[in-house]
């Protein structure tokens, strides 16, 4: 029978003079060090799903903005120009609202697709490795799917916060381009941050479908024997 | 009654699909191996070695055959419980490493312990320093030569105390001197028990092994038993 015991370590300790050194090495440092590592490109990716956050929460301000200015005013005396002017809008704003969701949406879901294929597709060999020295396929996916989450929130949280410092600073700014001098009203509202956590957590599930199936598919021998 | 090896390979096939044709990898392959041998596998380019070290080390299904290792009958594992077995009954070695260049040597050898209640850190100190790296703990792959890289793969390999081995041409990209050291590490462990199992186009290197296995077309062609062990049971492959 097998003598069942561990490569002999006799001596090693004196060696390293006795010390013991804590590295903690769990799931999440390695997303950690693997999101730092390609860090170029998850700030690219991560700013892209800011810039995405950022513009769905002024959008949502300012439909936020619309109904609180008319709260209560409806049915008080003639409409001001002002009035007037700010309600023609209101429909309009809902629908760029609902727009600008979608398109949220979906954009979301190809930044998360596309920056997790090219991961899963430079790390296949990684990946390969992780499964053949024990790894399973769920642990696997959960280390993946991590990385891509680590980016989506990082985004939508960089997207809101600057979302939520500017629309103070935009509410009732004259813009230009909607004439007769007229304060636009902004409003972020707690619902639109949950709003916008959803749209990310529902776009990186999405988003991770494709790169996963690339997973499932790709059979870890071959990619050890191929490369 | 039959004798009860550690490794058990019986009447093994094994093809891929190229390019729309069939190409046999294992062709009705049979092996037996004994707890704490060292084999070496020799072979031209897509003989099969490969195939076979994957196929021992549940990483790859048979079309048809037997492969028990440990008692374990690998055939009737799920993917999950494969992965179970790998982790606690095999340690791979590559050609290239196949390090994580993010991590440092420390924290590489921690990997396949990464998702476990114990921790290993310790061993994994000690096992760096078994292997000559005790000064190059949290040094990243990329500050390392070949040579050192892989034998942070070996102590990888070594983190979850395997009972076996299986090293995929592990001297194929370091020079002859280090390659030399390696085999030369890979004794020291196969004489503290450990079963050992490498593919390697070296002839020096596979010379340092008790058994040589020479591989083609799937099938043993010629087999080799150092002259101290009379413990190997080797058959042919085609019944």
């Amino acid at each position: 029978m097998r003598k069942d015991k561990a490569p002999d370590l006799k001596g090693v300790r004196k060696r390293t003079g006795g010390r013991s050194r804590k590295v903690r090495m769990g799931p999440l440092q390695y997303v950690l060090k693997d999101a730092w590592r390609k860090r170029s490109r998850s700030i690219l990716s991560m700013g892209g799903v800011a810039a995405l956050a950022f513009l769905f929460v002024i959008f949502s301000s300012m439909d936020e903005g619309l109904d609180r200015y008319f709260e209560g005013r409806n049915d008080i005396g003639e409409p001001t120009g002002e009035e007037k002017t700010l309600n023609s809008l209101r429909g309009v704003m809902q629908d760029w609202t609902y727009l600008i969701s979608v398109m949220c949406l979906i954009l979301m879901v190809l930044v998360v697709a596309n920056t997790a294929a090219i991961t899963v597709v430079e790390r296949k060999v990684e990946l390969a490795t992780l499964r053949a020295v024990g790894l399973k396929g769920h642990q696997v996916y959960m280390m993946v799917l991590g990385s891509m989450f680590i980016l989506v929130y990082g985004g939508v949280a960089a997207g809101t916060i600057l979302g939520a410092i500017c629309v103070p600073l935009l509410d009732q700014v004259e813009f230009a381009f909607w004439g007769n001098g007229i304060g636009f009203p902004m409003a972020l509202d707690p619902i639109i941050i949950l709003y916008v956590i959803g749209i990310g957590t529902i776009s990186g599930i999405l988003g991770m479908v494709p790169p996963l199936l690339l997973i499932r598919l790709s059979s870890p021998s071959e990619v050890l024997r191929n490369g | 009654m039959d004798d009860v090896h550690f490794i058990e390979i019986e009447d093994v096939h094994k093809g891929y699909t190229v390019g729309g044709s069939l190409v046999k990898a294992l062709d009705g392959f049979s092996l037996h191996l004994d707890e704490g041998e060292m084999c070496a596998l020799m072979g031209p380019s897509g003989a099969g070695k490969t195939t076979l070290l994957n196929i021992i080390g549940g990483l790859d299904t048979v079309d048809s055959g037997k492969v028990v290792v440990g008692g374990i009958d690998l055939n009737r594992l799920g993917e999950s419980q494969k992965a179970s077995f790998r982790k606690h009954n095999v340690g791979f070695i590559f050609q290239f490493f196949n390090l994580i260049p993010s991590l440092t040597a420390l924290e590489n050898v921690l990997v396949p312990a990464m998702f476990g209640r114990t921790d290993l850190s310790q061993r994994a100190e000690d096992l760096l320093v078994r292997v000559g790296l005790g000064k190059r703990l949290d040094h990243l792959p990329k500050m390392m030569s070949g040579g050192e890289r892989q034998r942070v793969a070996i102590a990888r390999a070594l983190i979850n105390d395997p009972k076996v081995l299986l090293a995929d041409e592990p001297t194929g990209n370091i020079d002859s001197e280090t390659a030399r050291e390696i085999v030369h590490l890979f004794q020291e462990l196969n004489d503290e028990g450990t079963t050992m199992i490498f593919a390697t186009h070296d002839r020096l290197v596979a010379g340092r092994a008790k058994v040589m296995i020479r591989i083609r077309d799937g099938r043993i062609s010629s087999r080799k038993k150092s002259p101290k062990d009379g413990m190997i049971h080797l058959r042919d492959g085609k019944k």
